[in-house]
């Protein structure tokens, strides 16, 4: 490993292979400037840039890259692909330029898609959507879109997704079980849940859809109009459509807005309703049950990250304190499984 | 016997000095993990100021177990039974053990949320499972 990078160096390498890609993707001469790394992760980064043409003409684009052509869950082509596709169903996203596996721009493969303004940080959304009053129109918005994306022909989904190994239903419970003999502390609630889940299993096989698996306040950008753009697809399987829409009503991306159970937007009967008018089937008793499994999965991972921390794989004070929000959904858990 | 300020003392003056001398010098991601250590520490204190909780749930564990309740009742032993709940709540359910389990383990939900996040058990989720015909 040569020496780390500093800032200015990273920026000024940036802004040559975003010229050079722009050059050789679209022929275009541009100059780039006004460079904001909005995450830099040792898997992938995210950049917004300007490209200004040569007569001064400036646009905003967003730039999704891998810094290595190391292995990646979903290849960042077909991420690009998956974009288009949902874009084509009428899912806001951003809309994709172009996408190259080409690395010598950044270092590995890349995808260029609009720059979509807009508000994506937890609490300032939900200040912002208290303030414009547009929560139930984003509730609405969300079933939308959910319907949108759960209407795309799963044959179509890029190869390197994720489809079940048995059923969505199986494969959730046998991770689950896994993760549960992994803990560092045995959890009683934990160990009612998984029961509860394994004998409420829902029976049937479900209609199996593209799901992006973490749509949720975090991961979308809302502005004045409401929900503007769905982010962060590298999670997005084959599964069932209710797993998708319990997981944006868990208690826990509500950030105290806790009785608007559609991501602390708004009320769950227009979302249900919106996405039933798009064509899905809003199932409450399979729905309830994502929504258990959900709250559970996501109190194994808030314990695993404090065991990530405590072994040392990650250390880090926001891992130590996600041991101490377990509590949370363990309390959530039992409200939805008093006997 | 230490000298004071005692341990709680102690923390309470580290978190003062976090909130009221370091937090303002801050900026970029250190302001969030800074309001993270703060949790931590209020969490701390909050758990260090109940020396009682261990022989509370060592009483409440061991009834509904039906084994007697420890001789000391420390964190330790504590911990023993909730491993023996954890594993009896994994098998198949026998008559009646669920419903006498489900308040033990919500009055152990609710003294841990008294340390992690006072307030957290004002909501109850539970009106929004269908049996309760949704939500309005």
């Amino acid at each position: 490993m040569s020496a780390p990078e500093s800032a200015q160096q990273r920026e000024a390498r940036l802004k040559d292979g975003l010229a050079g890609v722009f050059a050789a993707e679209l022929g275009q001469e541009v100059r780039i400037e006004e460079i904001v790394v909005t995450s830099a992760g040792a898997r992938r980064g995210n950049v917004l840039f300007s490209a200004i043409e040569g007569d001064g003409t400036s646009r905003r684009f967003c730039v999704t890259y891998l810094p290595t052509l190391n292995i990646e869950l979903l290849p960042i082509p077909q991420e690009a692909a998956l974009f288009r596709l949902a874009e084509e169903s009428g899912v806001p996203v951003p809309h994709v330029h172009f996408a190259t596996e080409a690395p010598e721009w950044l270092g590995g493969p890349l995808f260029v898609s609009d720059c979509v303004a807009g508000e994506t940080v937890p609490r300032k959304v939900l200040r912002k959507v208290a303030a414009e009053g547009t929560g139930t129109r984003i509730a609405e918005q969300l079933g939308a879109a959910f319907a949108a994306l759960h209407r795309i022909d799963p044959a179509l989904a890029p190869p390197a997704l994720a489809r079940p190994e048995r059923s969505p239903v199986e494969d959730a419970l046998a991770r689950t079980d896994l993760q549960l003999t992994e803990l560092l502390q045995p959890s009683p609630i934990f160990s009612y849940a998984q029961r509860w889940l394994e004998s409420h299993a829902p029976t049937g096989a479900p209609d199996l859809a593209i799901v992006h698996g973490d749509v949720r306040n975090g991961n979308v950008i809302i502005d004045e109009q409401g929900l503007a753009a769905v982010l962060d697809w590298e999670v997005a399987k084959v599964g069932d459509p209710l797993e998708d829409l319990a997981w944006t009503c868990l208690r826990c991306w509500r950030f105290g807005e806790d009785d608007k159970e559609v991501g602390g937007f708004g009320p769950r009967s227009p979302f249900a309703a919106a996405y039933e008018a798009g064509g899905g089937t809003f199932d409450i008793e399979r729905f309830h049950w994502w929504k258990v499994l959900g709250t559970y999965r996501w109190g194994l991972g808030l314990a695993g990250q404090a065991a990530a921390h405590l072994d040392g794989r990650f250390s880090n004070i926001v891992m130590a304190m996600s041991g101490r929000r377990v509590g949370e959904l363990e309390y959530d858990l039992l409200t939805l499984l008093k006997p | 016997m230490q000298d004071r300020p005692t341990a709680v003392e102690l923390l309470e003056t580290l978190a003062t000095y976090l909130e009221e001398e370091v937090s303002p010098e801050l900026n970029g991601p250190l302001v969030y993990r800074t309001r993270v250590a703060l949790n931590l520490l209020s969490v701390v204190t909050r758990e260090l100021a109940d020396a009682e909780a261990p022989a509370r749930q060592c009483a409440r564990l061991a009834t509904l177990l039906g084994v007697p309740v420890p001789e000391g009742p420390t964190a330790a032993a504590a911990a023993t039974l909730n491993a023996t709940l954890a594993e009896r709540l994994r098998q198949p359910a026998t008559l009646g053990f669920d419903e006498a389990a489900w308040p033990v383990l919500m009055a152990g939900a609710r003294e841990k949320l008294a340390v992690l996040r006072p307030g957290y058990d004002s909501y109850d989720s539970a009106q929004e499972r269908p049996s309760q015909g949704g939500q309005s």
